[in-house]
């Protein structure tokens, strides 16, 4: 089963509660209400009743008065006295009662017309009757009689009897003892339908306050009738005006006038209650489905209400009991409609109210579900009562703190895993019997394995040499790490890689060994480079030999002469240099302490390239000039055939030997002199006249070694030399020494430095260009061997 | 002798009667466009050859001939009088009304109505009656019955011209009358009847007995019996349905009668064999002139009294009776007896 939500048990439970509460209270008020309401009803079908009731009684009531106060007339009083002296033997009572017998008589066998009876019917105090029937004409056939029962005056049909002293209704009414009053002999038409009663008042004197007469008279119920129409006009109910024996004398049906009750309204009124100061009452009759009131009569005077009782009539308002208690039964509905709207509107509000409550429940768990699915930065919000408000603050409380553990957890370990990832040494994880657990990427490509291929191996198949592993763990478990042990190790390729590894154990909590973790450096590029380096250091100690010998080659900076002032300058741009230079003395022996007879030889060399190969061949340059030099070649002869010797060496290597070489001719009248110059590739000389001006010896030709200046030739130049005049020979890197911003030197700038030097010495010039050449390059490395030679003649 | 010829030669009598009757039978100058005459008519039928049935005749055949619109309604209730008479008041300019029972209903309207006129039959508004005793004349500004006629008749001279047949068709020298309640105008009546009947015969019997109720036959009835035994042989009834007990015994008695108000010749056939001649009110003939009166603009409020000039009252035709009341010659009497009122009127016994 479907664990049900917080919110739908709330809900469960509080709706329960209140329908069982609203069924109960429904159910008792509508019990209550309804009983109230019938009783109600039944009260207001009573009140009705005794209202009807009290009006018929005063109809009643105000019938008799009237016919009281008729019986006042002055004619009538007149009449009665008229009558009574007429009588004989006025207080011999048997004597009247035969006179009165006898006229009884003769009044039946009367003609109608007679005066007998017309004297009683059209008398003055008929007229007086006759003028009351006038304003009540309800009343019919009234007559009078005195105090002995003898007829006095009779308005209407001819009365039966003359004398009714003997009559009942007549005693009663006179008999001082019953109130004066006769009310009954009702009698129904049945062809009209008129019902009418007889009713009868005693005349009392207004002189002596005896009684004097009786006044008669039959009331036709017709004003009862309307007022009980009238009842039924203006009711729901059905009002009915019931004789003691149950006859309809009014009611809401014309037909049922005269005519039994149903049994149903008949009320079953003890005598008793009857007479016993009225009686009224309302009941509830479930045989008949019918609520029904009834109410003896009664009038508002009570001056004659024993008479009007007497008749023992009533009054019934009845109704259908679907129809009385429609508005009970309407209630009911209501409240029971109330009590479904209350109970849905409960619901509504159970459900409303389970919600509020389980609002920030639910929120919480929401949160809480979204956080446990990894949005830490959730909070849940505080609210509903004040413990889910402490529960909301709680909880982010502690996810705040979770949040930053995390947090910090994730910058450690994104530290540690870009240590890991970005390492350049190999980093890596094993178990203990080691299974590869996690390699960093440079430990992947260092052994060209992928992560998959790496994580399903064993370092075992890395090791290059299997003792090594013994080796290692036998390290491991003695000293529970390593640091810096070297081993060779094996690529996928099978290439060997040296690799230095620094290891320690992982230990779980418990001290039991997880397995190995260490950084493995690839120092192969290491070892070689090693190796490169000592075998540097060996070259370069066979350099520094081979410099030596190079500057050995090298004749010293001044010759040892008489002849000319001559200075020279080299300097390599690298350890071993391709430039080089050297005199000589013409024509004579090679013995430095004895000057040349003829002239002198300058020569500046410069070989293409650098290192070793120019050394060797400028080696062999110097060699070869020193062999030819002394031949009888003239300076272009000499060059040739220089061009010639040094082909053969250059042949493999396409080096060659850029080469100016100038003779100082010196005359025999002393100061005469002459330059002969020819040139191979090389800066042409330059001439400072000691008279000041400065100028290019203008000749040029192929460099040596490539063998076309052999076959070509080359230009001899030869030029007159005042004394003091300077010779200047420079090689390239002289005009090619470039300054900080890349410029070269040029000829311009090494033609200024000549123009502007000093001329008392060979020696002076040197020092002037050497300096300018220093200012010039700053601290520019030479990138090539620069070479100087000054002569002064 | 036709009544209407006598109503002619009573009209030729007299010069401006005749030249009212003239101009009263002008339609073009006397039919203002639109003017309506309305007639409520009391509980009845509406051919009760008596009130209702002479009003609606006499106000219908004016207006039809001066061109007025006319409407009527029947009441079925006493209670619905008032609603009747206030209903036709806003509808109609000239409202009708028969009879004592529109008495206080016909003035209250018309106060509530200024600008209807009104004709009440048979009723006369007096100080104390209709408008406050401290009124001189009910019909002016302060009685606030300026806008209603009253039409009544002489019944005086109605019961002279009854007084003068009774006098002269009675045999044992006695003649009676059953009167109703003792109110002036059925006074009038019975002294009018007892004075005609002398002049005819000065030692002529008269009885009469005012019977304080107008609807009680059978008490007219017996007292009219007495009269009998009392030696008369003429009985007028002059009280409603109790002067008709008066004919009933008159007729049951072998002796002769004489009705009241209109012929009751028609409303009381019982009786037609007994019945000389009836002392009527000739309501259509009066309704009819106030009709024609308003129609001129000419009618004006307060009492018109209808006396024999201008038909407004006189017997009926003797109908069984012509001939022997022709061959007793008091046909005669009766003409001489009319010429005798207008000579003076006050020979009926009444100022």
């Amino acid at each position: 089963m479907k664990p049900t939500t917080l919110t739908t048990q709330l809900s469960l439970l509080f709706t329960a509660i209140s329908a069982l509460s609203i069924f109960i209270v429904t159910g008792v008020l509508v019990v209550q209400i309804r009983q109230t309401q019938i009783r109600q009803v039944g009260q207001d079908f009573e009140t009705k009743a005794e209202v009807e009731a009290e009006r018929v009684g005063n109809i009643l009531e105000r019938q008799i008065i009237d016919l009281s106060s008729l019986g006042q007339a002055p004619d009538i009083l007149d009449r009665i006295e008229e009558v009574a002296a007429g009588y004989p033997g006025a207080e011999d009572k048997e004597l009247i009662r035969a006179h009165l017998l006898e006229q009884e008589q003769r009044w039946r066998q009367a003609d109608e017309n007679s005066d007998f009876v017309l004297q009683y019917r059209t008398s003055p105090a008929v007229m007086v009757l006759t003028a009351f029937r006038g304003s009540h004409n309800s009343h019919r056939n009234l007559f009078l009689t005195d105090r002995l029962g003898g007829l006095v005056a009779a308005h209407g049909e001819k009365p039966e009897r003359f004398y009714y002293g003997d009559e009942e209704w007549w005693q009663a009414v006179w008999d001082l003892g019953q109130g004066g009053v006769y009310l009954g002999q009702l009698t129904v038409d049945p062809g009209t339908k008129n019902i009418s009663i007889f009713m009868a008042v005693r005349i009392i004197s207004p002189k002596t306050f005896d009684p004097v007469a009786v006044l008669a008279s039959t009331y036709e119920l017709q004003a009862v009738q309307q007022l009980i129409d009238l009842a039924n006009e203006n009711s729901l109910q059905e009002v009915r005006l019931l004789s003691a024996d149950g006859i309809v004398l009014a009611g809401p049906d014309q037909a049922e006038i005269g005519q039994p009750a149903r049994p149903a309204l008949a009320v079953n009124l003890s005598p008793a209650q009857a007479n016993d100061g009225g009686a009224s009452g309302w009941l509830l009759d479930r045989q008949n489905q019918a609520v029904l009131a009834y109410s003896t009569l009664s009038s508002t005077s009570q001056t004659n209400l024993d008479q009007i009782r007497s008749l023992n009539w009533y009054v019934v308002v009845s109704d259908s009991q679907a129809d009385a208690l429609a508005g009970v039964y309407r209630s009911t509905l209501v409240a029971s409609l109330a009590a479904l709207l209350v109970l849905g509107g409960t619901v509504f509000a159970a459900n409303i109210a389970a919600k509020v409550i389980t609002r920030p429940i639910k929120q919480l768990t929401a949160t809480a579900r979204e956080i446990n699915e990894g949005n830490l930065d959730l909070q849940a919000k505080p609210g509903g009562p004040l413990e889910f408000v402490t529960l909301a603050e709680t909880f982010n409380h502690l996810t705040t703190r979770l949040n930053a553990f995390i947090d910090s957890l994730r910058q450690s370990e994104r530290r540690y895993r870009t240590l890991f990832e970005d390492s350049k040494d190999a980093i890596y994880l094993t178990d203990p019997a080691g299974q590869i657990i996690d390699v960093n990427p440079a430990g992947l490509e260092l052994f060209g394995y992928t992560r998959e291929e790496a994580q399903q191996g064993n370092v075992i198949d890395v090791y290059a040499n299997p003792a090594d592993r013994l080796r290692f763990q036998e390290a491991m478990e003695r000293h529970g790490s390593v640091r810096d042990f070297e081993l060779k190790l094996r690529r996928k390729d099978g290439s060997e890689v040296d690799g230095l590894i620094t290891a320690t154990l992982r230990l779980a909590d418990d001290g039991t060994v997880l397995g190995y973790q260490g950084i493995l450096r690839d120092i192969t590029a290491q070892k070689r480079a090693e190796r490169e380096r000592l075998r540097f250091l060996a070259m370069q100690r066979e350099l520094e030999m081979a410099r030596n010998i190079q500057i050995s080659l090298l004749p010293p900076a001044h010759p040892r002469w008489s002849g000319p002032d001559v200075v020279c300058y080299s300097k390599p741009a690298q350890e071993i240099g391709g430039d080089f230079y050297a005199y000589h003395t013409l024509s004579g022996k090679l013995d430095g302490e004895q000057a040349p007879a003829g002239g002198f030889a300058l020569v500046v060399g410069d070989i293409s390239g650098k290192g070793m190969p120019a050394a060797m061949l400028m080696a062999v340059s110097l060699a070869s000039l020193q062999t030819v030099i002394d031949q009888p070649f003239s300076p272009a002869e000499l060059l040739a055939h220089l061009d010639q010797v040094l082909a053969h060496y250059t042949q493999t290597t396409r080096q060659n030997c850029a080469l100016c070489y100038v003779e100082l001719i010196s005359a025999l009248n002393g100061d005469d002199r002459k330059l002969l110059v020819a040139n191979a590739g090389c800066v042409a000389p330059i001439i400072r006249r000691a008279a000041g001006p400065v100028e290019w010896v203008d000749v040029g030709g192929l460099p040596l070694g490539i063998g076309l200046g052999a076959k070509f030739g080359y230009q001899e130049v030869s030029l007159s030399l005042a004394p003091c005049d300077l010779v200047i020979l420079t090689s390239d890197g002289v005009i090619e020494a470039m300054n900080e911003s890349g410029e070269l030197f040029g000829f311009e700038r090494l033609e200024q430095a000549v123009l502007a030097g000093p001329t008392n010495s060979a020696g002076a010039m040197l020092e002037h260009l050497k300096t300018r050449l220093v200012n010039y390059m700053g601290a520019t490395e030479p990138h090539d061997d620069m070479t100087i030679v000054v002569a002064q003649v | 002798m036709n009544r209407r010829i006598i109503t002619a030669l009573t009209l030729l009598l007299t010069v401006s009667t005749l030249l009212a009757a003239c101009r009263e039978n002008m339609p073009e100058v006397s039919t203002p466009a639109g003017l309506k005459v309305g007639v409520v008519l009391g509980v009845g039928s509406e051919n009760d050859n008596s009130f209702n049935e002479y009003t609606l005749k006499g106000a219908r055949e004016a207006a039809e001939e001066t061109g007025l619109a006319f409407e009527y309604i029947t009441t079925d209730s006493i209670e619905d009088y008032e609603r009747n008479v206030a209903n036709m008041a806003g509808k109609a300019d000239l409202v009708i009304t028969p009879g004592y029972l529109f008495t206080e209903v016909t003035a209250k309207v018309a106060r509530s109505h200024p600008n209807v006129r009104f004709v009440i039959v048979d009723v006369p508004y007096l100080p104390g009656q209709g408008c406050p005793e401290t009124v001189d004349d009910c019909y002016s500004e302060e009685g606030g019955l300026t806008n209603v006629t009253s039409l009544v008749f002489a019944e005086d001279q109605m019961g002279y011209l009854a007084g003068v047949l009774a006098g002269c068709m009675t045999k044992t020298g006695t003649v009676a009358s059953v009167s109703g309640m003792e109110i002036p105008p059925v006074v009038r009546l019975v002294t009018g009847y007892q004075q005609g009947a002398r002049s005819v015969a000065p030692d002529i019997v008269t009885l009469n007995q005012y019977i304080p109720n107008f609807d009680d036959l059978p008490t007219g009835k017996l007292v009219g019996q007495k009269f009998i035994n009392e030696g008369a042989d003429v009985i007028a009834g002059f009280g409603g349905n109790t002067g008709n007990g008066g004919l009933l015994a008159a007729h049951e008695a072998g002796a002769m009668a004489i009705g009241v108000d209109v012929d009751q010749y028609d409303t009381y056939p019982e009786v037609r064999a007994s019945l000389l001649s009836s002392t009527a009110k000739f309501i259509d003939v009066a309704v009819a002139g106030v009709v024609r009166q308003f129609a001129a603009g000419r009618l004006e409020a307060g009492i018109q009294t209808k006396t024999l000039v201008g038909g407004g009252i006189g017997l009926t035709p003797y109908h069984d009776w012509e001939e022997e009341i022709v061959a007793a010659g008091c046909d005669e009497k009766i003409n001489e007896a009319m010429e005798a009122i207008h000579a003076d009127p006050t020979i009926t016994g009444v100022p």
